[in-house]
Protein backbone atom coordinates (compact mmCIF):
# COMPACT_ATOMS: atom_id res chain seq x y z
CA UNK A 1 0.00 0.00 0.00
CA UNK A 2 1.52 2.98 -1.04
CA UNK A 3 0.53 7.02 -0.60
CA UNK A 4 1.93 9.52 -2.42
CA UNK A 5 2.25 12.65 -0.94
CA UNK A 6 -1.31 11.97 0.59
CA UNK A 7 -2.66 12.38 3.85
CA UNK A 8 -4.07 10.08 6.49
CA UNK A 9 -6.45 11.79 6.78
CA UNK A 10 -7.06 10.97 3.15
CA UNK A 11 -7.27 7.59 4.01
CA UNK A 12 -10.85 6.50 4.78
CA UNK A 13 -11.52 4.83 7.28
CA UNK A 14 -8.47 6.02 8.45
CA UNK A 15 -8.65 3.87 11.46
CA UNK A 16 -7.70 0.21 11.25
CA UNK A 17 -4.51 -1.41 10.76
CA UNK A 18 -2.62 -1.39 7.43
CA UNK A 19 -0.16 -4.37 6.98
CA UNK A 20 2.76 -4.79 4.69
CA UNK A 21 4.80 -1.70 3.50
CA UNK A 22 3.64 1.43 4.10
CA UNK A 23 5.09 4.27 1.46
CA UNK A 24 4.32 7.84 2.53
CA UNK A 25 6.15 10.73 0.99
CA UNK A 26 4.93 13.25 3.57
CA UNK A 27 2.47 11.74 6.75
CA UNK A 28 0.08 14.24 8.33
CA UNK A 29 -1.61 12.46 10.92
CA UNK A 30 -4.73 15.11 11.87
CA UNK A 31 -6.86 13.33 14.69
CA UNK A 32 -7.43 9.61 13.69
CA UNK A 33 -4.96 7.34 15.00
CA UNK A 34 -3.90 4.15 12.59
CA UNK A 35 -1.44 1.16 12.77
CA UNK A 36 0.77 0.20 10.60
CA UNK A 37 1.57 -2.92 10.70
CA UNK A 38 4.97 -3.84 9.70
CA UNK A 39 7.41 -1.36 8.35
CA UNK A 40 5.97 2.10 7.03
CA UNK A 41 8.82 4.61 5.20
CA UNK A 42 8.38 7.72 4.85
CA UNK A 43 10.42 10.12 2.38
CA UNK A 44 8.72 13.30 3.76
CA UNK A 45 8.05 14.26 6.54
CA UNK A 46 6.15 13.38 9.51
CA UNK A 47 3.85 15.69 11.07
CA UNK A 48 1.25 13.57 14.14
CA UNK A 49 0.62 13.88 17.37
CA UNK A 50 2.02 10.99 18.85
CA UNK A 51 3.93 8.53 16.55
CA UNK A 52 4.24 4.96 18.47
CA UNK A 53 6.97 2.97 16.78
CA UNK A 54 7.39 -0.74 18.62
CA UNK A 55 11.15 -1.36 17.82
CA UNK A 56 12.75 0.58 14.88
CA UNK A 57 13.09 4.20 14.42
CA UNK A 58 15.17 4.79 10.86
CA UNK A 59 16.60 7.61 9.91
CA UNK A 60 18.64 8.21 7.18
CA UNK A 61 19.63 4.20 8.08
CA UNK A 62 20.57 5.38 11.71
CA UNK A 63 18.19 3.22 14.06
CA UNK A 64 17.78 5.79 16.78
CA UNK A 65 16.35 3.75 19.58
CA UNK A 66 19.82 1.68 18.89
CA UNK A 67 21.57 4.59 19.05
CA UNK A 68 19.79 6.17 22.07
CA UNK A 69 20.10 2.91 24.14
CA UNK A 70 23.73 3.77 24.05
CA UNK A 71 23.94 7.18 25.04
CA UNK A 72 24.37 7.75 29.25
CA UNK A 73 21.06 8.45 30.50
CA UNK A 74 21.91 11.74 33.13
CA UNK A 75 25.06 13.60 33.36
CA UNK A 76 26.22 13.62 36.94
CA UNK A 77 28.32 15.90 38.83
CA UNK A 78 31.94 15.00 37.66
CA UNK A 79 30.99 13.76 34.64
CA UNK A 80 32.30 16.04 31.98
CA UNK A 81 35.68 16.94 31.45
CA UNK A 82 36.12 20.73 30.43
CA UNK A 83 37.23 18.97 26.61
CA UNK A 84 33.74 17.04 26.75
CA UNK A 85 32.23 21.10 27.17
CA UNK A 86 32.10 23.20 23.90
CA UNK A 87 34.19 26.49 24.29
CA UNK A 88 34.74 26.20 28.15
CA UNK A 89 38.26 25.73 28.43
CA UNK A 90 39.01 29.19 25.98
CA UNK A 91 36.27 31.15 28.28
CA UNK A 92 38.43 29.70 31.32
CA UNK A 93 42.07 30.80 29.67
CA UNK A 94 40.32 33.93 29.05
CA UNK A 95 39.36 34.46 32.80
CA UNK A 96 42.10 35.65 35.43
CA UNK A 97 43.73 32.14 36.60
CA UNK A 98 44.35 34.30 40.51
CA UNK A 99 42.28 37.08 42.67
CA UNK A 100 44.90 38.75 44.46
CA UNK A 101 44.22 41.18 47.06
CA UNK A 102 42.54 44.39 46.37
CA UNK A 103 41.77 42.83 43.01
CA UNK A 104 38.13 42.86 43.88
CA UNK A 105 35.82 45.61 44.44
CA UNK A 106 33.08 45.72 47.02
CA UNK A 107 30.78 45.67 43.89
CA UNK A 108 31.99 42.64 42.52
CA UNK A 109 31.34 40.85 45.90
CA UNK A 110 27.35 39.81 45.86
CA UNK A 111 26.11 41.09 48.74
CA UNK A 112 28.81 42.45 50.70
CA UNK A 113 27.65 45.99 50.17
CA UNK A 114 24.76 45.44 51.61
CA UNK A 115 26.20 43.57 54.17
CA UNK A 116 28.52 46.53 54.78
CA UNK A 117 25.84 49.14 54.95
CA UNK A 118 23.85 46.64 57.45
CA UNK A 119 26.63 46.95 59.99
CA UNK A 120 27.43 49.74 63.12
CA UNK A 121 29.80 52.12 61.30
CA UNK A 122 32.20 52.85 63.92
CA UNK A 123 32.48 51.28 67.55
CA UNK A 124 32.21 53.42 70.27
CA UNK A 125 33.76 53.17 73.74
CA UNK A 126 31.45 50.44 75.70
CA UNK A 127 29.73 49.31 72.81
CA UNK A 128 31.30 46.04 72.88
CA UNK A 129 30.96 43.55 75.79
CA UNK A 130 33.62 41.04 76.73
CA UNK A 131 31.98 38.28 74.92
CA UNK A 132 32.05 40.07 71.34
CA UNK A 133 35.64 40.38 71.61
CA UNK A 134 36.91 36.41 70.90
CA UNK A 135 39.45 35.16 73.27
CA UNK A 136 39.25 38.27 75.30
CA UNK A 137 37.40 36.53 78.17
CA UNK A 138 40.11 33.92 78.30
CA UNK A 139 42.80 36.02 78.37
CA UNK A 140 41.30 37.91 81.58
CA UNK A 141 40.88 34.32 82.88
CA UNK A 142 44.19 33.82 82.43
CA UNK A 143 44.96 37.34 84.80
CA UNK A 144 45.83 37.06 88.30
CA UNK A 145 42.92 38.56 89.56
CA UNK A 146 44.16 40.82 92.32
CA UNK A 147 47.63 42.31 92.49
CA UNK A 148 48.98 41.96 95.52
CA UNK A 149 51.36 43.88 97.74
CA UNK A 150 54.84 42.54 95.89
CA UNK A 151 53.49 40.78 93.05
CA UNK A 152 54.74 43.76 90.46
CA UNK A 153 58.37 44.45 89.99
CA UNK A 154 59.40 47.50 88.51
CA UNK A 155 60.31 46.05 85.64
CA UNK A 156 56.60 44.72 84.99
CA UNK A 157 55.46 48.80 85.56
CA UNK A 158 56.05 50.89 82.30
CA UNK A 159 57.76 53.66 82.51
CA UNK A 160 58.39 52.92 86.30
CA UNK A 161 62.00 52.86 86.28
CA UNK A 162 62.63 55.30 83.57
CA UNK A 163 60.47 57.36 85.83
CA UNK A 164 62.52 56.60 89.20
CA UNK A 165 65.98 57.01 86.90
CA UNK A 166 64.90 60.69 86.65
CA UNK A 167 64.68 61.15 90.48
CA UNK A 168 66.96 62.48 92.21
CA UNK A 169 68.92 59.56 94.21
CA UNK A 170 69.65 60.96 96.91
CA UNK A 171 67.57 64.03 99.07
CA UNK A 172 70.41 66.40 100.56
CA UNK A 173 70.39 69.09 103.30
CA UNK A 174 70.17 72.08 100.24
CA UNK A 175 67.10 70.73 98.84
CA UNK A 176 64.25 71.98 101.44
CA UNK A 177 60.93 69.29 100.93
CA UNK A 178 57.58 70.38 100.91
CA UNK A 179 54.66 68.19 102.14
CA UNK A 180 51.17 68.24 103.54
CA UNK A 181 51.22 65.55 106.00
CA UNK A 182 53.82 64.32 107.81
CA UNK A 183 53.24 61.02 109.73
CA UNK A 184 56.33 59.28 111.24
CA UNK A 185 56.79 56.80 114.59
CA UNK A 186 59.89 59.39 115.34
CA UNK A 187 61.19 62.45 113.99
CA UNK A 188 65.21 63.12 115.17
CA UNK A 189 65.93 67.24 114.36
CA UNK A 190 69.47 68.27 115.31
CA UNK A 191 69.87 65.22 117.24
CA UNK A 192 66.73 66.72 119.23
CA UNK A 193 64.17 63.11 119.71
CA UNK A 194 61.22 65.62 118.54
CA UNK A 195 58.90 63.35 118.98
CA UNK A 196 59.46 62.10 121.83
CA UNK A 197 59.81 65.67 123.44
CA UNK A 198 56.46 66.76 122.06
CA UNK A 199 54.94 65.80 124.92
CA UNK A 200 57.31 67.34 127.15
CA UNK A 201 57.04 70.72 125.40
CA UNK A 202 53.41 69.98 125.82
CA UNK A 203 53.95 69.66 129.34
CA UNK A 204 55.94 72.82 129.31
CA UNK A 205 53.32 74.85 127.28
CA UNK A 206 50.70 73.46 130.20
CA UNK A 207 53.21 74.50 132.54
CA UNK A 208 53.34 78.09 131.30
CA UNK A 209 49.77 78.75 130.89
CA UNK A 210 49.02 77.80 134.51
CA UNK A 211 52.25 79.76 135.56
CA UNK A 212 51.05 82.95 133.86
CA UNK A 213 47.14 81.69 135.73
CA UNK A 214 46.07 83.51 132.27
CA UNK A 215 46.06 87.22 133.71
CA UNK A 216 43.85 86.36 136.29
CA UNK A 217 44.07 89.62 138.76
CA UNK A 218 41.69 92.30 140.53
CA UNK A 219 41.71 95.63 141.74
CA UNK A 220 39.00 97.32 143.48
CA UNK A 221 39.88 100.98 145.32
CA UNK A 222 37.16 102.92 147.69
CA UNK A 223 35.10 105.63 145.41
CA UNK A 224 34.22 107.83 148.58
CA UNK A 225 35.67 107.49 151.94
CA UNK A 226 33.73 105.39 154.50
CA UNK A 227 34.18 104.17 158.05
CA UNK A 228 34.31 100.46 159.09
CA UNK A 229 34.00 99.35 162.62
CA UNK A 230 34.55 95.93 163.93
CA UNK A 231 32.57 93.34 162.70
CA UNK A 232 32.24 94.31 159.31
CA UNK A 233 33.96 93.64 155.72
CA UNK A 234 35.89 96.34 154.05
CA UNK A 235 33.52 96.88 150.93
CA UNK A 236 36.16 98.49 148.20
CA UNK A 237 33.49 99.78 146.07
CA UNK A 238 34.81 101.08 142.61
CA UNK A 239 36.07 97.57 140.55
CA UNK A 240 39.31 98.72 138.73
CA UNK A 241 39.61 95.47 136.78
CA UNK A 242 38.49 92.10 137.19
CA UNK A 243 39.42 89.58 134.85
CA UNK A 244 37.25 86.63 136.36
CA UNK A 245 34.49 89.24 136.88
CA UNK A 246 34.01 87.46 140.64
CA UNK A 247 34.89 90.33 143.12
CA UNK A 248 31.75 91.82 144.53
CA UNK A 249 31.76 95.59 144.67
CA UNK A 250 29.10 95.50 147.08
CA UNK A 251 30.27 92.77 149.81
CA UNK A 252 34.25 93.29 149.15
CA UNK A 253 34.31 89.62 148.53
CA UNK A 254 36.84 87.87 146.12
CA UNK A 255 35.71 84.56 145.22
CA UNK A 256 38.73 82.45 143.63
CA UNK A 257 38.22 80.46 139.90
CA UNK A 258 41.01 79.20 139.35
CA UNK A 259 43.81 77.27 142.00
CA UNK A 260 46.65 78.73 142.37
CA UNK A 261 48.97 81.02 144.39
CA UNK A 262 48.10 84.35 144.64
CA UNK A 263 49.78 87.54 145.86
CA UNK A 264 46.79 89.56 147.83
CA UNK A 265 47.82 92.90 148.97
CA UNK A 266 45.40 95.59 150.51
CA UNK A 267 45.82 98.93 152.90
CA UNK A 268 43.58 100.91 155.22
CA UNK A 269 43.83 104.08 157.36
CA UNK A 270 43.52 104.32 160.95
CA UNK A 271 41.22 106.39 162.20
CA UNK A 272 42.02 109.19 165.80
CA UNK A 273 42.92 107.14 168.95
CA UNK A 274 41.68 103.90 167.98
CA UNK A 275 43.62 100.84 167.75
CA UNK A 276 42.63 98.39 165.00
CA UNK A 277 43.22 95.12 163.65
CA UNK A 278 42.19 94.06 160.12
CA UNK A 279 42.58 90.38 158.91
CA UNK A 280 43.01 88.93 155.61
CA UNK A 281 40.75 86.00 155.57
CA UNK A 282 40.06 83.66 153.39
CA UNK A 283 37.07 81.72 153.65
CA UNK A 284 37.05 77.84 152.48
CA UNK A 285 33.87 76.10 152.91
CA UNK A 286 32.90 77.63 156.12
CA UNK A 287 36.02 77.88 157.95
CA UNK A 288 37.87 81.43 158.09
CA UNK A 289 41.36 81.41 157.91
CA UNK A 290 43.78 84.64 158.44
CA UNK A 291 46.34 85.08 156.12
CA UNK A 292 47.51 88.17 157.67
CA UNK A 293 46.48 90.74 160.15
CA UNK A 294 47.53 94.45 160.23
CA UNK A 295 47.36 96.65 163.09
CA UNK A 296 48.30 99.85 164.22
CA UNK A 297 49.00 98.29 167.48
CA UNK A 298 49.47 101.42 170.34
CA UNK A 299 50.07 103.63 167.96
CA UNK A 300 46.86 105.95 167.32
CA UNK A 301 47.48 108.30 164.88
CA UNK A 302 44.90 109.62 162.88
CA UNK A 303 45.21 108.97 159.21
CA UNK A 304 48.23 106.73 159.01
CA UNK A 305 48.29 104.19 156.39
CA UNK A 306 48.68 100.43 157.15
CA UNK A 307 49.52 97.96 154.39
CA UNK A 308 49.70 93.90 153.81
CA UNK A 309 50.70 91.69 151.40
CA UNK A 310 51.05 88.27 151.65
CA UNK A 311 51.80 85.47 148.97
CA UNK A 312 48.80 82.05 149.76
CA UNK A 313 47.69 79.28 148.25
CA UNK A 314 44.11 79.17 147.37
CA UNK A 315 41.57 77.10 145.52
CA UNK A 316 38.54 77.42 143.45
CA UNK A 317 35.06 78.85 145.62
CA UNK A 318 37.52 80.34 148.71
CA UNK A 319 36.62 83.59 149.02
CA UNK A 320 39.18 86.69 150.05
CA UNK A 321 38.24 89.33 152.29
CA UNK A 322 39.35 91.85 154.56
CA UNK A 323 37.70 91.93 158.19
CA UNK A 324 38.03 94.70 160.51
CA UNK A 325 37.82 92.98 163.93
CA UNK A 326 39.16 95.05 166.66
CA UNK A 327 38.68 99.09 166.62
CA UNK A 328 37.51 101.18 163.36
CA UNK A 329 39.43 102.33 159.82
CA UNK A 330 39.13 103.94 157.24
CA UNK A 331 38.81 103.43 153.52
CA UNK A 332 39.81 106.65 151.53
CA UNK A 333 39.88 106.86 147.68
CA UNK A 334 43.61 106.05 147.75
CA UNK A 335 42.85 102.80 149.45
CA UNK A 336 42.69 99.42 147.87
CA UNK A 337 42.49 95.54 147.68
CA UNK A 338 44.06 93.85 144.88
CA UNK A 339 45.02 90.46 144.02
CA UNK A 340 47.04 88.64 141.34
CA UNK A 341 47.54 84.75 140.43
CA UNK A 342 51.19 84.10 140.11
CA UNK A 343 51.23 80.23 139.57
CA UNK A 344 49.69 77.39 139.88
CA UNK B 1 64.89 71.91 127.01
CA UNK B 2 64.32 73.65 130.38
CA UNK B 3 60.83 73.16 132.27
CA UNK B 4 59.44 75.32 135.12
CA UNK B 5 60.06 74.96 138.46
CA UNK B 6 58.02 76.29 141.22
CA UNK B 7 59.80 77.91 143.51
CA UNK B 8 57.71 79.54 146.35
CA UNK B 9 57.87 79.22 150.19
CA UNK B 10 55.89 80.77 152.88
CA UNK B 11 56.86 80.52 157.26
CA UNK B 12 55.56 81.63 159.84
CA UNK B 13 54.77 80.71 163.77
CA UNK B 14 52.05 79.87 165.68
CA UNK B 15 52.64 81.76 169.16
CA UNK B 16 54.08 85.26 169.88
CA UNK B 17 57.84 86.26 170.48
CA UNK B 18 59.57 88.98 170.67
CA UNK B 19 63.44 89.63 169.21
CA UNK B 20 65.46 91.43 171.23
CA UNK B 21 69.13 90.80 170.26
CA UNK B 22 70.24 91.50 166.80
CA UNK B 23 71.12 90.52 163.69
CA UNK B 24 69.17 87.45 164.44
CA UNK B 25 66.88 86.41 161.81
CA UNK B 26 62.84 86.75 162.27
CA UNK B 27 61.91 82.92 163.91
CA UNK B 28 58.80 81.57 162.03
CA UNK B 29 59.29 77.91 162.51
CA UNK B 30 56.13 76.63 160.90
CA UNK B 31 56.37 76.19 157.28
CA UNK B 32 52.71 76.70 155.32
CA UNK B 33 54.65 75.58 152.36
CA UNK B 34 57.83 75.07 151.11
CA UNK B 35 57.79 73.83 147.03
CA UNK B 36 60.70 73.83 144.47
CA UNK B 37 63.98 72.31 146.99
CA UNK B 38 64.80 75.40 149.24
CA UNK B 39 65.77 74.30 152.26
CA UNK B 40 65.24 76.34 155.59
CA UNK B 41 67.55 76.06 158.52
CA UNK B 42 68.24 77.86 161.64
CA UNK B 43 65.47 80.54 160.15
CA UNK B 44 67.49 81.26 157.14
CA UNK B 45 66.53 79.89 153.27
CA UNK B 46 68.47 78.33 150.32
CA UNK B 47 67.79 79.56 147.37
CA UNK B 48 67.53 76.68 144.92
CA UNK B 49 67.33 78.17 141.82
CA UNK B 50 68.73 81.05 140.03
CA UNK B 51 65.81 83.91 139.33
CA UNK B 52 63.60 86.78 140.07
CA UNK B 53 61.84 86.25 142.98
CA UNK B 54 59.21 88.60 145.14
CA UNK B 55 59.57 88.12 148.85
CA UNK B 56 58.18 89.75 151.98
CA UNK B 57 57.48 89.31 155.33
CA UNK B 58 55.46 90.63 158.15
CA UNK B 59 55.67 91.64 161.53
CA UNK B 60 54.93 94.18 164.00
CA UNK B 61 57.26 96.44 165.63
CA UNK B 62 58.76 96.64 169.03
CA UNK B 63 58.40 99.60 171.48
CA UNK B 64 61.31 101.50 170.54
CA UNK B 65 61.41 104.91 168.85
CA UNK B 66 63.64 103.61 166.37
CA UNK B 67 63.22 100.17 164.57
CA UNK B 68 65.32 98.94 161.57
CA UNK B 69 64.59 95.64 159.86
CA UNK B 70 66.29 94.33 157.32
CA UNK B 71 66.84 91.39 154.60
CA UNK B 72 70.25 90.13 154.62
CA UNK B 73 71.85 87.70 151.79
CA UNK B 74 74.36 85.73 152.18
CA UNK B 75 76.16 84.78 148.50
CA UNK B 76 79.59 82.89 148.96
CA UNK B 77 79.59 83.47 152.44
CA UNK B 78 79.78 87.11 152.13
CA UNK B 79 76.64 88.77 154.36
CA UNK B 80 75.12 92.14 152.81
CA UNK B 81 71.91 93.84 153.31
CA UNK B 82 70.00 93.93 150.34
CA UNK B 83 66.79 95.87 152.32
CA UNK B 84 66.03 98.22 155.16
CA UNK B 85 62.88 99.13 156.81
CA UNK B 86 62.97 101.91 159.26
CA UNK B 87 60.13 102.68 162.28
CA UNK B 88 60.55 106.25 163.82
CA UNK B 89 58.44 107.47 166.37
CA UNK B 90 56.13 104.67 166.90
CA UNK B 91 55.17 102.81 170.06
CA UNK B 92 54.81 99.11 170.13
CA UNK B 93 52.66 96.89 167.76
CA UNK B 94 52.23 98.38 164.34
CA UNK B 95 52.22 95.74 161.92
CA UNK B 96 55.01 96.55 158.89
CA UNK B 97 54.19 94.49 155.93
CA UNK B 98 57.44 94.38 153.35
CA UNK B 99 57.76 93.26 149.87
CA UNK B 100 60.18 93.64 147.47
CA UNK B 101 62.12 91.65 144.00
CA UNK B 102 65.57 90.53 143.59
CA UNK B 103 67.26 88.41 141.32
CA UNK B 104 68.86 85.47 143.59
CA UNK B 105 71.52 82.75 142.48
CA UNK B 106 71.31 79.06 143.58
CA UNK B 107 72.91 78.86 146.76
CA UNK B 108 71.78 81.98 147.96
CA UNK B 109 70.85 82.50 151.72
CA UNK B 110 68.41 84.76 152.42
CA UNK B 111 66.32 85.74 155.61
CA UNK B 112 64.76 88.96 157.48
CA UNK B 113 66.15 90.31 160.60
CA UNK B 114 66.18 92.89 162.93
CA UNK B 115 69.39 94.97 163.04
CA UNK B 116 70.31 97.85 164.95
CA UNK B 117 67.58 99.35 167.24
CA UNK B 118 64.24 98.50 168.35
CA UNK B 119 62.97 94.78 169.02
CA UNK B 120 60.70 92.69 166.55
CA UNK B 121 57.79 91.15 167.53
CA UNK B 122 55.78 89.05 165.09
CA UNK B 123 52.33 87.70 166.96
CA UNK B 124 51.73 90.30 169.08
CA UNK B 125 51.17 88.70 172.40
CA UNK B 126 47.91 90.32 173.07
CA UNK B 127 46.13 88.94 170.01
CA UNK B 128 47.36 84.71 170.49
CA UNK B 129 46.57 83.80 167.15
CA UNK B 130 46.35 80.43 166.99
CA UNK B 131 46.42 77.77 164.22
CA UNK B 132 45.65 78.27 161.36
CA UNK B 133 45.83 81.69 161.37
CA UNK B 134 48.63 83.56 160.10
CA UNK B 135 48.99 87.03 161.50
CA UNK B 136 52.89 86.91 160.61
CA UNK B 137 55.10 85.38 157.79
CA UNK B 138 58.01 85.15 155.84
CA UNK B 139 57.64 84.58 152.07
CA UNK B 140 59.47 84.23 148.57
CA UNK B 141 58.41 83.35 144.77
CA UNK B 142 60.08 82.78 142.03
CA UNK B 143 58.79 84.76 139.32
CA UNK B 144 60.93 83.12 136.12
CA UNK B 145 59.18 80.66 134.08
Amino acid sequence: MGFNNGAFNGILPNTGSYSNLVLIENGIVISHPFNVIGDASISGALTANSVDIESNLLVGGVNIITELETKQPTINDGDLTIAKTSGLQEELNALQPTINDGDLTIAKTSGLLGALNALQPTINDGDLTIAKTSGLQGELNALQPTINDGDITIAKTSGLLGALNALQPTINNTIDITMKDLIANSAVINSVDIGSNLTSIQTQVDALINFTGGGVNFRASRATTQTFNSGSTLVYDDENFDTENTYEPTTGIYTIVIDGTYVFTFNVVSLSSNEFQVNLVRKRGEVEEVLQQITNGVNTADGTSYYGTIVGEVIADDEIFCSVVLGGVSLTSLTSFSGLRISG
Amino acid sequence: MTERREVRWNFTRYGSALIQSYPTPFEYNATLFNIGGGTYTDNKYTVPLDGTYMIGYSCFNGAQNDCQYQFYLERNSVISSIDLVRIIGTSTGRSLSKVMFYNFLQGDIIYPAKTVGGNIRYNNPSYKPTNPDVYNSWWGIRLDY
